[in-house]
């Protein structure tokens, strides 16, 4: 278990964080975007609003010049400057010149050289006193006068200047309120998912409850379903171990009762007789609790937590078995047994220590059960494109109601004057499991005796 | 007082029935359940060992089965389930004592005669029959003060005939006893250890009933 919190250490990335800035960067820079294309369509329409005005303003000049002028000229035929009480020249400067390029008319502060000195008529842009001016030139009608109008280009500036400044005070104002505004909302959302992750992180190792999808956003929903599968695993996990344990615990009782037992009876021994008698209790005891541990260890490595990944190796079955065949027989000799053999060449993939626990298990058993002068026969060899171990003996057997209930651990059929763990059948089936092996029970081969006896049938993929 | 042992591993059963003989108690062993119920409606027996991890039928169902019979010995469950569940459910069926391998000898031989005491209805150890003290858990004899030394046999045939007293036992009864199977029985021994007992005690203590057995006169 690590001590310190996840937390603690993983903070690189957070997707709050990511969200947050995505959407205020998203946010100002669209906002920006379309305040800038505003300002350009507001100027452009600015512009346009200010040349019609411009050009109106010259229409109508020059239709009252043409009558002053045809008077003037009548009377006094100079230079005219128009006397007004408005300030024009701040706005607006003319000049009406006539066909002769003669300048017949002009407001105060008009220059007396024309505005437009290429004489394109329209607007143009021309530069009076270093500053930039908006000028627009027209004939009248008849093409005897032509008016030149200007006017600072300053003032249109200034107008979307106030604009832009708007603008940029309600950004000012709009920003802020905006980046409140997401960033409650995001925080909003990632509350839920804090509440998810607060009900898994107060979970102890025993609290393996289902935490709870409702309430929690879809989004998280598929993460919540397999944690909560994860939960369901871990504790089928823990559930087996613990049951593993009080299995263990419980089978190492009777061992160690035998051993204390013995241990009292040796101290108060009133004959060595007696002694002698729970001394080989004692050393019996001590055998059985032994194997009983080693087979528990065998058990608990080959876990599929503890799996160390051991690989398969590709081997024929006859060979890694006709090493075994010295000791086997002299074991069957001890036990005045028949022992027959027969190995057919069958290669397939198997992880050969683990297979050999198997089949030292059960080797073990057909020799455990089979009385003097009974027959136990090995065998392998290919069958149906499976290779196929067979092991069958002419001892006591499994009842048939029995045969699937052997599989499971601590299960022993026979009284307990036949010393075994009750563990070896366990680990057949676990290490069968693990090669993707199937094993079946038949009866085993007939003797004198009346009794079925037991073959145990073995099929590896190849 | 003479014990039934069910226990099918064979070194405990033996090594158990060894320790209880050093203790003073006849013991058969059985290692079935089926065998058990044989045995009791053979012999009888003073109190019941019963393991409950028997092959074939369960210690439990020997338990329900004994006490439905109406069996009423101590019955006393020596096993390696140590779930609070089974100790109640084993109770509730009718034993006497939960006893959780591995136990001690000492404190086991200690639970038998607290159980049979209390199937026998005396609430102590100490047995009083006119001067003579019997001190169940010692095995020690006093009559008037004084330590008498008895055999193992002559004690175990001085407390049946005094937790049996007005009663008349047979010679096979007290046989019984005395004996686990197997055990050789010399023909006369009984007569020979109520002799012993005759002299080591007085002679009026222990009545002669012609060709039925023997009795100790209850206390008035």
């Amino acid at each position: 278990m690590m001590k310190e919190s996840p937390r603690a250490t993983v903070s690189s990335w957070s997707l709050r964080r990511t969200l947050l800035a995505i959407l205020l960067i998203l946010t100002i820079s669209v906002w920006g975007f379309s305040a800038v294309i505003v300002y350009l369509d507001a100027d452009q329409e600015s512009q346009e609003l200010f040349d019609q005005s411009l050009a109106e303003t010259a229409h109508l000049l020059l239709v009252l010049a043409d009558h002053e002028v045809e008077e003037r000229i009548a009377m006094e035929p100079s230079i005219k400057t128009a006397h007004n009480n408005v300030e024009y020249s701040e706005y607006l400067l003319f000049q009406i010149w006539d066909s002769n390029n003669q300048l017949q008319y002009k407001n105060r502060g008009a220059p007396d050289l024309p505005f437009s000195k290429d004489g394109v008529l329209g607007f143009g842009v021309t530069t009076l006193n270093g500053q930039q001016w908006r000028i627009y030139t027209s004939w009248n009608a008849e093409h005897r006068f032509q008016i030149q109008v200007a006017e600072p280009s300053s003032h249109r500036k200034e107008i979307s200047g106030r604009f832009a400044y708007r603008l940029f005070l309600f950004a000012m104002f709009i920003i802020p309120l905006l980046a409140g505004a997401i960033w409650w909302a995001v925080n909003r959302v990632f509350r839920t998912l804090q509440k998810s992750a607060d009900e898994v992180s107060q979970r102890t190792p025993n609290d393996l409850q289902m935490v709870s999808v409702e309430g929690a956003p879809i989004e998280v929903h598929p993460l919540l379903h397999a944690i909560n599968h994860l939960f369901e695993r871990v504790s089928k996990t823990l559930e087996h171990e613990q049951r593993f344990t009080a299995d263990a615990a419980h089978e190492l009782r009777t061992p160690l009762a035998a051993i204390k037992t013995n241990l009292q009876v040796i101290q108060r021994a009133r004959n060595d007789e007696e002694r002698a008698e729970a001394v080989g209790g004692l050393g019996i005891s001590v055998d059985r609790a032994t194997r009983l541990v080693e087979q528990l260890m065998t058990l608990a490595r080959l876990d599929p937590q503890y799996d160390n990944n051991q690989a398969l190796v590709q081997l024929d079955l006859a060979t890694l078995l006709s090493a075994q065949l010295p000791s086997l027989q002299a074991q069957a000799d001890k036990l005045q047994l028949h022992f027959e053999v027969q190995l057919a060449p069958a290669i397939c993939s198997v992880h050969p220590d683990r297979f050999l626990i198997l089949f030292r298990n059960l080797m073990d058993n057909a020799f455990r059960y089979t009385p003097q002068n009974g027959y136990v026969k090995l065998s392998c060899r290919i069958d149906h494109g499976e290779v196929c171990l067979t092991i069958a003996d002419s001892g006591v057997g499994i009842p048939m109601e029995l045969r699937e209930r052997v599989f499971e651990r601590f299960v022993r059929l026979s009284d307990a004057s036949k010393p075994g763990s009750g563990l070896g059948l366990s680990i057949v089936k676990r290490i069968a499991e693990t090669h993707g092996a199937t094993i079946r029970l038949l009866d085993g081969l007939t003797s004198d005796s009346d009794q079925v006896g037991l073959s145990v049938e073995i099929r590896f993929p190849v | 007082m003479r014990i039934l042992l069910v226990e099918d591993d064979p070194q405990l059963g033996r090594a158990t029935q060894i320790g209880l003989d050093q203790s003073g108690y006849a013991v058969d062993w059985v290692q079935s359940a089926e065998n058990a119920l044989t045995a009791v409606k053979l012999h009888q027996y003073g109190c019941l060992l019963l393991d409950l991890g028997l092959p074939k039928m369960d210690g439990m169902a020997v338990l329900r089965q004994l006490r439905g019979a109406g069996f009423a010995e101590a019955i006393l469950i020596v096993t390696a389930r140590d779930q609070i569940a089974d100790r109640v459910a084993g109770l509730d069926a009718g034993a006497d004592d939960f006893i959780i391998k591995p136990f001690d000898l000492d404190e086991l031989a200690a639970r038998i005669r607290s159980a049979s005491r209390r199937a026998s209805g005396r609430v102590s150890e100490s047995i009083f029959h006119g001067d003579i003290e019997i001190d169940v858990a010692a095995r020690q004899v006093r009559q008037r003060q004084e330590l008498v030394t008895l055999t193992s046999k002559e004690f175990r045939i001085l407390l049946m005939l005094i937790e049996h007293a007005g009663k008349v036992l047979s010679r096979e009864q007290l046989e019984e006893t005395l004996y686990g199977w197997g055990e050789e029985i010399e023909s006369n021994a009984i007569q020979v250890h109520v002799h012993h007992l005759r002299k080591k005690l007085g002679k009026a203590l222990v009545r002669t009933v012609h060709s039925v057995g023997y009795t100790i006169d209850k206390q008035i």
